[in-house]
Parts: C-alpha cells; structure tokens; sequence
C-alpha cells in the first residue's frame, strides 16, 4: 500500500486496472463486454463488478466524512487503470501524471457531488476531462510523443512462459500501435482506448464523454479506419 | 479471410442474391461497411450485413481491411501501458490546498445535488410571494351590515344639502391618503362649485365640530339657517356606523399591507437564493468535473 512508483506495468493479457495491493480487479467496472456475457463466467463477472463498485461507494462515504485514508485508498485502487487511460490519450507520461493528480484532486473536492454508480466511470470522466485540458494547453498534438521510448517505463510484463524475444516484440507492438494512437484524432483516441483497452461499451462511453451513441460508434470505426491507414505497412508485424 | 469459400469453378454465384454482388473494382467498395462489420457494429441490417459478408468473399482487399481492423483492434487491446511516474495519493498538505474557506463551502454545498431542494423552494417562494403582492390589494375588509350606508354617503348630504345627490361619490371606492394617515376624525366632502370655472370640485378634510357649513349652493348663504342646525348635531347612529365601518377599512387596510409585505419578503427571498444558487454553480464549477 505504501510503495513509492512502481516500475512494474500492467500485465500484456489484462491490461485493465490493478490495485496496488494486488486486488484482482476487471478490466473495466462497468459491466460485462459482450466476450465476458457470452461466456459461462458472466454472472461471477457481474458480481465482482457490482463487488467493487459497493466496495467504492463504502470507501466515497467513509471519505466524505473526513478520512483522507478512504480516499487514498480509492486512488490506490483506480490510479493505474486512470494512468493508463490518460497516457493513452495524451501521449505523454509526465503530462499524464499531471492530468491524473489534478483528476484526483478535483475528486476530492467534487466528492460530495457524485452521485453515480459507478466511482470509476465518474473519475474516467473527470481524467478525461483532465486530459483535454492538457491537450488544449499544449494548443498542438505531441510532435514526440512517448519521448521516453527507451527506458524502462515501456517494458512489457514479464511473463515467465514468453522468452525476451516475445518481450521485446510485444514492446515494439505497443510503441506502434501508441505512435499511431496519437496520430489519430483526441476525439477517436479517447473513444478507441476506452473500447478497446478498458472494454466499456459503446452506452457507457456514450455517457462518459458526452455525445450520443452513434457519435461513440463513428469515432471508434474511423478512429480504427485511420489507425488502418497509418499501420498498413505495418500490419504484418502487428500480426506477429 | 483466409478461410472464406472460393468462388465456384463455372464462375456461377449459386444462392447468393445477385442484388448483394458488390462491384468488381475494389475502389467502389462501401469500406465503412466493411470497417463496421469488422468490428461487429451491431446497427448493421440484415442487409448490410449480407453486404458485408459478400465484400468479404468476393473481394481479397475487403477482406484484408477487415483483418486488418480485427489485428489492430486487438493489438490496441493488449499494448503495453507505460508505468506511472509517480503516485498519485494526496497528502493532508495537498487536501489542505484544496479544502475550501466558509463561503466556498457554502457555495459547494449550494451547488452540489444535496442542496437540489433549495431551487425548488426558492421558486415556490419567489411564487407565493408574487401571488400575494398580486393578490392583497384586491382583498375587502369586513362585509358591512346591508342596512349600513358607507360613511362618505352619511355625510354627503348633510353636507351638501343640495338635489344634487347624484354626484354624491362613495368614497370608499376612492382612496383618501389623509384619512389615516393624519387621524383625523372624519373626512368630510364638500362640494363646491368652482366660482370661477362653474365646475364642481370636492374638497376634503375639516373636522365635523368646526364647520359644517355648506358651501354647496350660492343660496346658502342665506338658507344657512337651516343648512348650520343641521350639521351641528351631534352624532347621529348613522356617525357611529360610519365610525366602525372606518376603522374595518383602516383594519382591512393594515391586513392589506401586511399581506402585500409577506408576499415581498418571500418573493426577495426567492429571488436571492436562487441567485446566489446560480451564482454558486458558475462559481464552484470544476473545469474537469462532468456536467
């Protein structure tokens, strides 16, 4: 609970959010994707989903009255996935940092103001939100974006069935797939890591950023259309 | 798709609806259909669906736009996420920062969804408050005995003493400032002719024991033998009848006031809740925080 930064990142087949205190989380708590409502586990799913957000709501209302531990508590729990999304759509860690922080603080202030079901689709919002401030501030897309392509920060998880040659090609695969990401418009970057990369679905994105279904729909199949553009030379190493 | 049929060797297309056979040239090909089906868009149409599934059999670039979308959705799904720099808990220094003073608490709390019932009843107040401001003035006062002339009507023609009864006015219908205001004992209306224009005027005011006198006719001079007994007599039943009805007015006249004061209380109040609520709303609003 009380580590400094993590070295560690996300594992490669569940790149959904992880607590610090190693709590199995799902990639997303926002309801099943249609994979996990077709398979047998469904039920389970929903019932950790609905688990966790009344484990949220506990720790919101113990926060409100007062116990900053509560809250931090809470920050343990979504910062991860928060980070990876802003990452994600700013393309940049340290202005992601700064994004998530300032979405965690505009949470503690507004705590009393949510009012919805799920804690962590608001604070989605709140990042996202914060995340487009950054962007605006910038008034430019990225020219380098992930500057810090070399360091460790981009290692893969390790996983000890993959040898460093699938380490690495899962390494180079994500810097691509990043590099292409933020090459594509904020609108269609933000719609397609939360589709794809978080699993909510097309109503809660929806609902998340504001615009109607079929907007959420446009912008993740021309969001995919242009990131095909972008990546046609480069498909078969995506393939593997 | 690697796995999709080939096409018949006689070129013949079987059961496939020959509606649905795409174009041969792939540049005509719909790509968003194909993007759309590709990533399993459940709006697609029967049709659109069917579309779909012949661009993908029939055409070798259609198919490989659909898994490329399929490869790239799926890379994106299992990239890397970049490490955090740093953590993100807050520490009492930075909830300090962003604790609020007494007013911007206040403000928070005005604007935040457990104050949602102040706007309602900021409104009912500011609505009840304007019915009663509308409504008080038209408020009566006590109903009068039916057998109980109105005051000004007693008076008039002792007053005036002339045929003229006619003109004689109600005065309860018309407003008469001084009457409470300055405690007087009666108001008395006089008509008198304007000498000079010949037009009939009402003058006000003079206490019934100094003179009642009636200046009404220019033969009253004269006549004011009969005219003066009259009006030095002293009250009459009707006076006292009068006197009653004049103190329901003035009653009536408070309870009016009062009423007209209750409503413009409500009615402000309303009016400044809601103000400082909206106010409060522009103010805490959080840049980052969802509408």
């Amino acid at each position: 609970m009380d580590d400094p930064a993590r070295d560690d990142v996300a594992p490669a087949d569940d790149s959904g959010p992880h607590a610090d205190d190693g709590t199995p989380m799902p990639a997303h708590d926002a309801g099943p994707t249609p994979e996990v409502r077709a398979s047998p586990s469904a039920r389970a799913h929903t019932e950790r989903v609905a688990a966790d957000r009344a484990r949220d709501r506990a720790l919101v209302e113990t926060a409100l009255g007062g116990e900053l531990d509560a809250f931090n508590r809470l920050v343990v729990l979504h910062q991860d996935y928060l980070f990876g999304v802003a990452v994600r759509v700013v393309g940049d860690r340290e202005a992601a940092a700064d994004a998530v922080q300032e979405a965690f603080l505009s949470a503690y202030r507004n705590l009393a103001r949510f009012r919805g079901d799920s804690f962590r689709s608001w604070l989605t919002r709140i990042a996202l939100n914060a995340a487009t401030d950054v962007l605006r501030g910038r008034k430019r897309r990225p020219a380098d974006p992930y500057p810090e392509w070399e360091d460790d920060s981009w290692q893969p998880p390790t996983d000890e069935s993959e040898g460093p040659e699938q380490t690495a090609l899962a390494r180079s695969r994500s810097r691509t797939i990043a590099a292409a990401l933020a090459q594509i418009t904020e609108d269609q970057r933000a719609a397609i890591v939360l589709y794809d990369v978080e699993g909510y679905d097309y109503h809660e994105i929806a609902d998340m950023t504001g615009v109607s279904l079929g907007t959420v729909k446009s912008r993740i199949h021309r969001g995919r259309l242009a990131l095909r553009d972008l990546l046609a030379d480069q498909m078969e190493h995506l393939r593997g | 798709m690697a796995d999709r049929e080939p096409l018949p060797a006689d070129g013949r297309l079987g059961d496939v609806n020959p509606g649905l056979l795409p174009p041969v040239d792939h540049a005509q090909h719909d790509r968003w259909l194909v993007v759309r089906a590709a990533s399993h868009d459940t709006d697609l149409t029967a049709t659109q669906a069917a579309a779909a599934r012949a661009l993908f059999d029939r055409c070798p670039e259609c198919a490989a736009l659909a898994a490329d979308i399929t490869t790239i959705a799926h890379a994106t799904a299992v990239s890397v996420t970049p490490s955090r720099p740093r953590d993100f808990r807050l520490t009492p220094k930075q909830t300090e920062s962003a604790r609020d003073g007494f007013l911007d608490r206040v403000g928070r709390w005005l604007a935040s969804p457990r104050a949602s019932v102040v706007r309602p009843l900021a409104s009912a107040s500011l609505a009840i408050g304007l019915v009663l401001v509308v409504v008080a003035p038209s408020i009566q006062g006590p109903v009068q005995p039916p057998d109980a002339p109105p005051a000004a009507q007693v008076e008039a023609p002792a007053a005036t003493g002339t045929p003229d009864q006619a003109l004689t006015m109600d005065l309860q219908a018309v407003p008469q400032p001084s009457a409470g205001a300055a405690g007087g004992p009666e108001v008395n209306s006089q008509h008198v002719p304007d000498e000079t224009s010949g037009a009939t005027t009402y003058m006000s005011t003079q206490p019934p024991s100094v003179e009642r006198t009636s200046k009404a006719t220019p033969d009253s001079e004269t006549a004011g033998v009969q005219s003066v007994p009259a009006a030095t007599e002293p009250p009459s039943a009707g006076a006292s009848d009068s006197a009653v009805a004049e103190s329901a007015a003035r009653s009536t006249d408070d309870t009016t006031k009062a009423i007209v004061l209750l409503g413009i209380v409500l009615a402000g109040t309303g009016v400044l809740v809601l103000l400082l609520t909206w106010l409060a709303r522009r103010m805490s609003r959080d840049p980052f925080l969802p509408d």
